[in-house]
Protein backbone atom coordinates (compact mmCIF):
# COMPACT_ATOMS: atom_id res chain seq x y z
CA UNK A 1 0.00 0.00 0.00
CA UNK A 2 0.94 3.51 -1.01
CA UNK A 3 0.26 6.74 0.84
CA UNK A 4 0.70 10.07 -0.45
CA UNK A 5 0.15 12.65 1.24
CA UNK A 6 -0.96 16.68 -0.31
CA UNK A 7 -2.38 19.84 0.66
CA UNK A 8 -5.00 21.52 -1.19
CA UNK A 9 -6.76 24.88 0.10
CA UNK A 10 -10.57 24.74 0.01
CA UNK A 11 -12.74 26.73 2.09
CA UNK A 12 -10.30 25.50 4.90
CA UNK A 13 -6.94 23.69 4.33
CA UNK A 14 -7.36 20.01 3.39
CA UNK A 15 -5.09 17.05 3.72
CA UNK A 16 -5.27 14.67 1.09
CA UNK A 17 -4.19 11.45 1.56
CA UNK A 18 -4.19 9.14 -1.66
CA UNK A 19 -3.90 5.69 -1.21
CA UNK A 20 -2.59 2.97 -3.96
CA UNK A 21 -3.06 -0.61 -3.53
CA UNK A 22 -5.86 -3.08 -1.66
CA UNK A 23 -6.92 -1.88 1.58
CA UNK A 24 -7.26 -5.69 4.05
CA UNK A 25 -5.85 -6.81 7.66
CA UNK A 26 -2.54 -6.60 6.10
CA UNK A 27 -2.56 -3.00 5.21
CA UNK A 28 -5.22 -0.88 6.89
CA UNK A 29 -3.35 -0.78 10.35
CA UNK A 30 -0.71 1.50 8.12
CA UNK A 31 -2.99 3.57 6.75
CA UNK A 32 -4.88 4.55 10.14
CA UNK A 33 -1.82 4.73 11.84
CA UNK A 34 -0.32 7.42 8.98
CA UNK A 35 -4.09 9.15 9.24
CA UNK A 36 -3.97 9.08 13.27
CA UNK A 37 -0.39 10.86 13.00
CA UNK A 38 -1.74 13.33 10.24
CA UNK A 39 -4.33 14.71 13.02
CA UNK A 40 -2.31 14.46 15.52
CA UNK A 41 -0.26 17.15 13.75
CA UNK A 42 -3.06 19.18 13.12
CA UNK A 43 -4.95 18.03 10.22
CA UNK A 44 -8.28 18.59 10.99
CA UNK A 45 -10.08 17.89 7.55
CA UNK A 46 -9.10 14.93 5.54
CA UNK A 47 -10.09 13.98 2.18
CA UNK A 48 -9.38 9.70 1.86
CA UNK A 49 -8.39 9.40 -2.14
CA UNK A 50 -9.92 5.46 -2.75
CA UNK A 51 -9.21 6.54 -6.80
CA UNK A 52 -6.46 3.59 -6.83
CA UNK A 53 -7.61 1.28 -4.18
CA UNK A 54 -9.53 -2.09 -6.27
CA UNK A 55 -10.76 -3.95 -2.91
CA UNK A 56 -11.05 -3.35 0.50
CA UNK A 57 -12.43 -5.25 3.47
CA UNK A 58 -13.65 -5.24 6.72
CA UNK A 59 -10.50 -4.07 8.14
CA UNK A 60 -10.61 -1.01 6.05
CA UNK A 61 -13.73 -0.21 7.15
CA UNK A 62 -12.57 -0.22 10.80
CA UNK A 63 -9.91 1.90 10.14
CA UNK A 64 -12.26 4.83 8.13
CA UNK A 65 -14.49 4.18 11.85
CA UNK A 66 -11.69 4.93 14.04
CA UNK A 67 -9.88 8.10 11.42
CA UNK A 68 -13.96 8.95 11.44
CA UNK A 69 -13.69 9.14 15.36
CA UNK A 70 -10.61 11.09 15.53
CA UNK A 71 -11.70 14.03 13.44
CA UNK A 72 -15.94 14.01 14.86
CA UNK A 73 -14.78 16.47 17.06
CA UNK A 74 -17.34 18.34 19.16
CA UNK A 75 -20.00 17.28 17.21
CA UNK A 76 -23.56 16.73 18.64
CA UNK A 77 -24.24 13.11 18.78
CA UNK A 78 -28.00 13.41 18.39
CA UNK A 79 -27.64 15.76 15.43
CA UNK A 80 -25.71 13.55 13.77
CA UNK A 81 -28.09 10.61 14.73
CA UNK A 82 -30.76 12.77 13.33
CA UNK A 83 -29.09 13.68 10.55
CA UNK A 84 -28.28 10.01 9.41
CA UNK A 85 -31.28 9.03 9.41
CA UNK A 86 -33.02 12.55 7.42
CA UNK A 87 -30.02 11.58 4.73
CA UNK A 88 -28.74 14.83 5.14
CA UNK A 89 -25.55 14.39 7.47
CA UNK A 90 -22.06 14.59 5.74
CA UNK A 91 -19.33 13.80 7.67
CA UNK A 92 -18.09 17.52 8.17
CA UNK A 93 -13.75 16.33 8.55
CA UNK A 94 -13.65 13.04 6.87
CA UNK A 95 -14.61 12.74 3.67
CA UNK A 96 -14.34 10.13 0.16
CA UNK A 97 -12.79 10.81 -3.17
CA UNK A 98 -13.67 8.08 -5.81
CA UNK A 99 -14.31 4.44 -4.01
CA UNK A 100 -14.33 2.10 -7.42
CA UNK A 101 -17.34 -0.06 -8.13
CA UNK A 102 -16.29 -3.10 -5.48
CA UNK A 103 -14.95 -0.39 -2.58
CA UNK A 104 -18.93 0.89 -3.39
CA UNK A 105 -20.20 -1.97 -2.55
CA UNK A 106 -18.49 -2.46 0.66
CA UNK A 107 -19.18 0.77 1.98
CA UNK A 108 -22.71 0.44 1.02
CA UNK A 109 -23.07 -3.07 2.29
CA UNK A 110 -22.31 -1.56 5.72
CA UNK A 111 -24.14 0.99 5.47
CA UNK A 112 -20.86 3.51 5.99
CA UNK A 113 -22.26 5.32 2.79
CA UNK A 114 -24.78 6.76 4.82
CA UNK A 115 -21.91 8.66 7.42
CA UNK A 116 -19.36 9.17 5.21
CA UNK A 117 -19.09 11.56 2.51
CA UNK A 118 -18.30 10.17 -0.89
CA UNK A 119 -17.51 12.40 -3.73
CA UNK A 120 -17.07 11.27 -7.49
CA UNK A 121 -14.59 14.25 -8.19
CA UNK A 122 -11.81 15.87 -6.63
CA UNK A 123 -13.51 19.58 -7.29
CA UNK A 124 -16.87 18.41 -5.58
CA UNK A 125 -14.83 16.54 -2.50
CA UNK A 126 -12.87 19.98 -1.80
CA UNK A 127 -16.08 22.47 -1.84
CA UNK A 128 -17.43 20.42 0.19
CA UNK A 129 -15.89 20.51 2.94
CA UNK B 1 -24.70 -34.45 -3.74
CA UNK B 2 -21.81 -35.43 -6.13
CA UNK B 3 -18.55 -33.06 -6.11
CA UNK B 4 -16.69 -31.79 -8.77
CA UNK B 5 -13.77 -29.82 -9.47
CA UNK B 6 -12.00 -29.60 -6.14
CA UNK B 7 -9.34 -26.98 -6.40
CA UNK B 8 -6.98 -26.90 -3.12
CA UNK B 9 -3.58 -24.82 -2.00
CA UNK B 10 -2.07 -24.48 1.15
CA UNK B 11 -1.08 -20.89 2.82
CA UNK B 12 1.82 -20.74 4.88
CA UNK B 13 2.65 -17.18 6.80
CA UNK B 14 0.38 -14.56 8.53
CA UNK B 15 -1.86 -11.41 7.01
CA UNK B 16 0.72 -11.34 3.85
CA UNK B 17 -0.73 -13.90 2.81
CA UNK B 18 -4.33 -12.63 2.35
CA UNK B 19 -3.67 -11.30 -1.19
CA UNK B 20 -2.69 -14.63 -2.70
CA UNK B 21 -5.78 -16.18 -0.83
CA UNK B 22 -8.52 -14.01 -2.63
CA UNK B 23 -5.90 -14.57 -6.36
CA UNK B 24 -6.69 -18.27 -5.60
CA UNK B 25 -10.13 -17.69 -4.45
CA UNK B 26 -10.93 -15.29 -7.39
CA UNK B 27 -9.02 -17.54 -10.31
CA UNK B 28 -10.46 -20.99 -8.61
CA UNK B 29 -14.35 -19.45 -8.50
CA UNK B 30 -13.95 -18.68 -12.52
CA UNK B 31 -12.63 -21.90 -13.45
CA UNK B 32 -15.93 -23.61 -11.26
CA UNK B 33 -18.13 -21.59 -13.30
CA UNK B 34 -18.86 -18.43 -11.17
CA UNK B 35 -19.55 -15.10 -11.95
CA UNK B 36 -17.90 -11.58 -11.15
CA UNK B 37 -20.74 -11.36 -7.95
CA UNK B 38 -19.57 -15.13 -7.31
CA UNK B 39 -16.25 -14.19 -7.43
CA UNK B 40 -16.58 -10.59 -5.50
CA UNK B 41 -19.16 -12.68 -3.12
CA UNK B 42 -16.02 -15.50 -2.54
CA UNK B 43 -13.05 -13.93 -2.47
CA UNK B 44 -14.33 -11.15 0.04
CA UNK B 45 -15.59 -13.82 2.16
CA UNK B 46 -12.59 -16.13 2.61
CA UNK B 47 -10.47 -12.89 3.15
CA UNK B 48 -12.67 -11.99 6.06
CA UNK B 49 -12.74 -15.80 7.22
CA UNK B 50 -8.58 -15.94 6.69
CA UNK B 51 -8.10 -12.70 8.43
CA UNK B 52 -10.16 -13.69 11.15
CA UNK B 53 -7.66 -17.19 11.54
CA UNK B 54 -4.26 -15.15 11.29
CA UNK B 55 -5.63 -12.64 13.84
CA UNK B 56 -7.60 -15.01 16.75
CA UNK B 57 -6.74 -18.65 16.30
CA UNK B 58 -3.02 -18.25 15.23
CA UNK B 59 -3.19 -14.73 17.69
CA UNK B 60 -0.57 -12.99 14.77
CA UNK B 61 1.84 -15.56 14.78
CA UNK B 62 2.82 -17.58 11.14
CA UNK B 63 -0.13 -20.80 10.80
CA UNK B 64 -1.44 -22.92 7.61
CA UNK B 65 -4.54 -22.28 6.02
CA UNK B 66 -5.73 -25.01 3.54
CA UNK B 67 -7.83 -23.16 1.31
CA UNK B 68 -10.15 -25.56 -0.89
CA UNK B 69 -12.96 -24.90 -3.27
CA UNK B 70 -15.25 -27.27 -5.13
CA UNK B 71 -19.26 -27.49 -6.90
CA UNK B 72 -22.03 -28.98 -5.59
CA UNK B 73 -24.01 -28.70 -8.35
CA UNK B 74 -25.41 -25.36 -8.58
CA UNK B 75 -23.65 -24.57 -5.29
CA UNK B 76 -19.87 -23.09 -4.51
CA UNK B 77 -18.02 -24.56 -1.71
CA UNK B 78 -15.71 -22.75 -0.64
CA UNK B 79 -13.84 -24.42 2.66
CA UNK B 80 -11.03 -23.35 5.49
CA UNK B 81 -8.79 -25.92 7.57
CA UNK B 82 -6.74 -24.65 10.46
CA UNK B 83 -5.20 -25.79 13.18
CA UNK B 84 -4.41 -23.75 16.03
CA UNK B 85 -6.96 -22.35 18.91
CA UNK B 86 -10.29 -23.39 18.43
CA UNK B 87 -12.06 -20.20 16.97
CA UNK B 88 -15.38 -20.33 15.35
CA UNK B 89 -15.63 -17.24 13.16
CA UNK B 90 -19.52 -17.41 13.12
CA UNK B 91 -19.88 -16.70 16.80
CA UNK B 92 -18.73 -13.23 16.34
CA UNK B 93 -21.57 -10.89 17.20
CA UNK B 94 -22.88 -9.12 14.22
CA UNK B 95 -22.47 -5.32 14.85
CA UNK B 96 -25.55 -2.76 14.81
CA UNK B 97 -25.35 -1.20 11.51
CA UNK B 98 -27.77 1.14 12.45
CA UNK B 99 -26.04 2.70 15.42
CA UNK B 100 -23.87 5.64 15.08
CA UNK B 101 -20.22 5.19 14.05
CA UNK B 102 -18.72 6.12 17.20
CA UNK B 103 -20.49 3.50 18.90
CA UNK B 104 -19.92 0.64 16.95
CA UNK B 105 -18.24 -2.40 18.23
CA UNK B 106 -14.62 -2.38 16.23
CA UNK B 107 -15.35 -6.07 15.64
CA UNK B 108 -17.99 -8.39 13.92
CA UNK B 109 -18.20 -6.59 10.21
CA UNK B 110 -15.65 -9.71 8.73
CA UNK B 111 -18.88 -11.83 10.07
CA UNK B 112 -21.45 -9.80 8.54
CA UNK B 113 -19.88 -9.82 5.24
CA UNK B 114 -19.71 -13.18 4.95
CA UNK B 115 -22.95 -14.11 6.43
CA UNK B 116 -24.56 -11.52 3.70
CA UNK B 117 -22.36 -12.68 0.42
CA UNK B 118 -22.56 -16.84 1.00
CA UNK B 119 -25.66 -19.22 1.53
CA UNK B 120 -24.67 -20.47 4.61
CA UNK B 121 -21.74 -20.98 7.05
CA UNK B 122 -21.00 -23.29 9.06
CA UNK B 123 -17.97 -24.25 12.09
CA UNK B 124 -16.50 -27.54 12.88
CA UNK B 125 -13.43 -28.20 14.94
CA UNK B 126 -12.07 -31.80 15.58
CA UNK B 127 -9.22 -32.22 18.60
CA UNK B 128 -7.23 -33.99 15.66
CA UNK B 129 -8.12 -32.35 12.78
CA UNK B 130 -8.45 -29.31 14.16
CA UNK B 131 -10.88 -26.22 12.71
CA UNK B 132 -12.56 -26.71 9.66
CA UNK B 133 -14.88 -23.50 8.43
CA UNK B 134 -17.19 -24.37 4.81
CA UNK B 135 -19.27 -21.70 3.22
CA UNK B 136 -21.42 -22.50 0.51
CA UNK B 137 -23.25 -19.76 -2.08
CA UNK B 138 -25.47 -20.51 -4.69
CA UNK B 139 -24.21 -18.95 -8.03
CA UNK B 140 -25.22 -15.86 -9.48
CA UNK B 141 -28.22 -16.73 -12.13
Amino acid sequence: MEITVSQEQARVPVTVVALSGNLDSASAPAVQKRVEELIAGGAPDILLDLRAVPYMSSAGLRALTQIYNHLRGGEDLHAVSAGVSAGTYHSPHLKLLGPRPRVMDTLRMSGFDMFLDIHAHLKDALAAF
Amino acid sequence: MATEGHRRRVFEGSLEQLAAIRTFVNEAVSELGGGEEDKFACELACDEAAANIYNHAFQGARGKVSVELWREGKMLVVQLNYQGRAFDPSRVPEPDLEAPLDERPSGGLGMYFMRQLMSQVDFDFDALEGNCLTMRRALAA
